[in-house]
């Protein structure tokens, strides 16, 4: 797929990990799911330091937040708002998106996966096969307009997608209203939890939110296998991804802006060079 | 504290009532929606939503001479094909007269007002609260109410939630009954919203999903009773089980653990043949949180359920009812009501809670 794309791409950074992305590229720094994994001040500012170093463009990535996580947001939007080569916020949270414009009022906003994933049409298949014009099948793929408003009220530029099949069809709409559309690949979420698979050794019970976060996400994660499908799901940390299976696919990314590489940690810290191997 | 339970038909709203609810809520799945083969709200199950707005005015009745207040699910994300029969839907229940409807996208909230401008709005559980920012925000919307989010909270995180709610002049709705709680995020995960339903390909829905589908048809030509308690029943008893085979979520699985390292990916620990159902969903009970959901001044205890037989929903509005009386008799510690609601839950179930896990075991004052 990526043969055929011309728009920009991105890559998720591990930026406590060993690696450093490339000159010259867009990164994306944080959580989308976990705010416990958002870095401490400190790390984000040395990240976000080596990102401008390397003359990169840094993307922050927010999760959906307790009160907790909430504070934890506020205390770094002073480092984001800081470094100029952090010009994006990808926001999973309604509260954070109603207030992230005030605290960092110069970045763009991006609606992130949590945001928008939902609207992507359940029983499509049924829907389709419920012998419906093909017009009729695909205004269930595009949003409301006053989702579209809602939007651009609170300054979103661009809108995030989970899965490739609604990329496709709700990014032309999107072209029409000046939003950009990105896509992550390979791997959509399916499901996350406040109650962590990693920190809890993949046990499934007992079940508690007063865990200590040790980061394990950031050392272990699992393969799920399934005897009846050939779907290839993982989990890291609180959340589980799907491989989409994107190779064969030529038609449709014209329309779609940005391509997040989000490989969910299956290589670690991913970047292209060795922090030791500065040039 | 009220009680909200929720109705499955006409006939429930009585009992209901009796039983000690104080508010219910229902879904509508009407024709236009049927004949698209689309739900119009998050409970994408024939036999817990009322045919058509004629059953509606019926239920709000029958309630109002009680004065018992019956809201509308309207919780699912409609796109731009689904809108208008959304809007459909509000304007019919409002002309029913309806109290308020319970919502989840709340980019739809100021259309939705100028559609039924006397109604309340109710923010689902399905668009979870976690934050005062949210809170915030949905005042501003004009929503009136929120349903705190099932199981992904600690009873101190709600405890600021509930403050919070209260300070912006909201209400605020708590779940009170014993079930099958699933460790996810309900109102983030993609399994039950089918989206990636063509990534999981499963020999058993194949098998069983055109009976499944025939049966919903052949439904609707059941009367509104009848058709309720078949679905109930099918559900509840052996099709629940084949229905379990359908979802993505709660096939068998096996699962490989690895520990990352430089070199490439180490293998931990392999198990195989485990259950995603089993590792999501237990059997948990919050019942023991009520006098604490009690003393924060919570507003509503939510009795979850639409689609169960009605002999549960009655008897979880019973339990629900008689903890709540014990929770607010001044003079009881937290102990005695722990030893009390131990004995209401027996005499409920029948059973002892000893083999439940407690939900917020550890956490209460």
């Amino acid at each position: 797929m990526l043969e055929h794309f011309t728009g920009e791409t991105a890559i998720f950074w591990d930026c406590e990990g060993d690696k450093v992305p490339a000159a010259g590229k867009r990164v994306y720094i944080g959580n989308e799911f976990c705010d416990k994994a958002l870095p401490a001040r400190e790390v984000l500012f040395a990240a976000l330091r080596t990102c401008e170093e390397r003359r990169g463009k840094a993307t922050f990535v927010t999760p959906f937040m307790t009160e907790k996580g909430l504070r934890a947001a506020a205390a770094l939007s002073g480092v984001i708002n800081a470094m100029i080569c952090c010009d994006e916020i990808v926001v999973n949270d309604w509260g954070f998106l109603s207030v992230i414009g005030e605290w960092a009022p110069q970045k763009k906003l991006i609606a992130g996966r949590l945001l928008v994933s939902r609207y992507f049409p359940g029983q499509d298949d049924e829907a389709l096969s419920a012998g419906k014009s093909s017009q009729d099948a695909a205004a269930r793929y595009l949003f409301p307009e006053e989702f579209l408003s809602f939007m651009g009220g609170y300054g979103v530029k661009a809108i995030e997608f989970n899965s490739w099949k609604h990329a496709q069809v709700a990014s032309r709409q999107l072209q029409a209203h000046g939003i950009a559309a990105n896509l992550y690949i390979p791997y959509a979420y399916v499901t996350t939890s406040r109650f962590c698979s990693c920190a809890h050794q993949f046990k499934s019970f007992p079940r508690s939110l007063d865990f200590i976060c040790h980061k394990e996400c950031g050392s272990i994660m699992a393969n799920v296998g399934y005897d009846k499908s050939a779907a290839a799901m993982i989990i890291r940390g609180n959340t589980y991804f799907i491989y989409q299976h994107l190779a064969e696919q030529k038609r449709g990314v014209e329309t779609i802006q940005r391509i997040i590489i989000n490989d969910a940690g299956v290589d670690i810290g991913r970047g292209d060079e060795d922090k030791n191997s500065v040039k | 504290m009220k009680i909200a339970a929720p109705f499955d038909c006409v006939e429930e709203v009585v009992p209901l009532i009796r039983a000690g609810a104080e508010e219910l809520y229902c879904g509508v799945w009407a024709e236009h929606w049927r004949q698209r083969n689309i739900f119009s709200n998050a409970r994408h199950m024939f036999y817990s939503n009322l045919k058509d707005f004629h059953q509606l005015r019926s239920a709000v009745k029958i309630a109002a001479s009680q004065r018992v207040a019956v809201f509308v699910c309207m919780n699912d994300y409609y796109s731009q094909g689904t809108l208008s029969l959304a809007w459909r839907d509000i304007q019919e229940a409002a002309d029913a007269g309806v109290a308020g409807f319970i919502i989840t996208d709340i980019t739809l909230l100021h259309s939705m007002k100028r559609l039924a401008p006397q109604c309340r709005f109710v923010l689902s559980s399905l668009n979870p609260c976690f934050n005062s920012a949210m809170v915030a925000l949905c005042r501003q919307l004009g929503i009136t109410r929120i349903v705190l989010p099932l199981s992904q909270l600690s009873l101190e995180e709600m405890e600021g939630l509930v403050t919070n709610i209260h300070s912006q002049g909201m209400e605020a709705e708590a779940f009170v009954n014993n079930g099958t709680v699933c460790k996810n995020v309900t109102g983030f995960c993609q399994f039950h919203r089918w989206g990636y339903r063509h990534l999981f390909p499963s020999k058993n829905r194949r098998r069983y999903s055109p009976a499944l589908s025939a049966i919903r048809r052949i439904s609707t030509l059941l009367p509104e009773g009848i058709r309720t308690r078949l679905g109930q029943q099918l559900w509840s008893t052996a099709w629940g089980y084949v229905q379990d085979l359908v979802f993505p979520c709660r096939q068998e699985y096996s699962l490989d653990i690895q520990r990352r390292s430089a070199a490439g990916n180490i293998p931990v620990e392999r198990k195989s043949r485990v259950c995603l159902e089993r590792e999501f969903a237990r059997q948990y009970c919050i019942l023991c949180a009520v006098d604490t959901f009690v003393k924060w001044g919570t507003d509503i205890g939510k009795v979850g359920g639409r689609g169960s037989i009605l002999a549960h929903k009655l008897r979880d509005v019973r339990l629900a009812r008689q903890l709540i009386a014990t929770a607010q008799q001044k003079s009881g510690s937290t102990e005695e009501f722990e030893k009390a609601g131990r004995d209401l839950y027996y005499q409920a179930y029948g059973v002892t809670c000893a083999n439940k896990r407690c939900y917020h075991n550890g956490q209460r004052e």
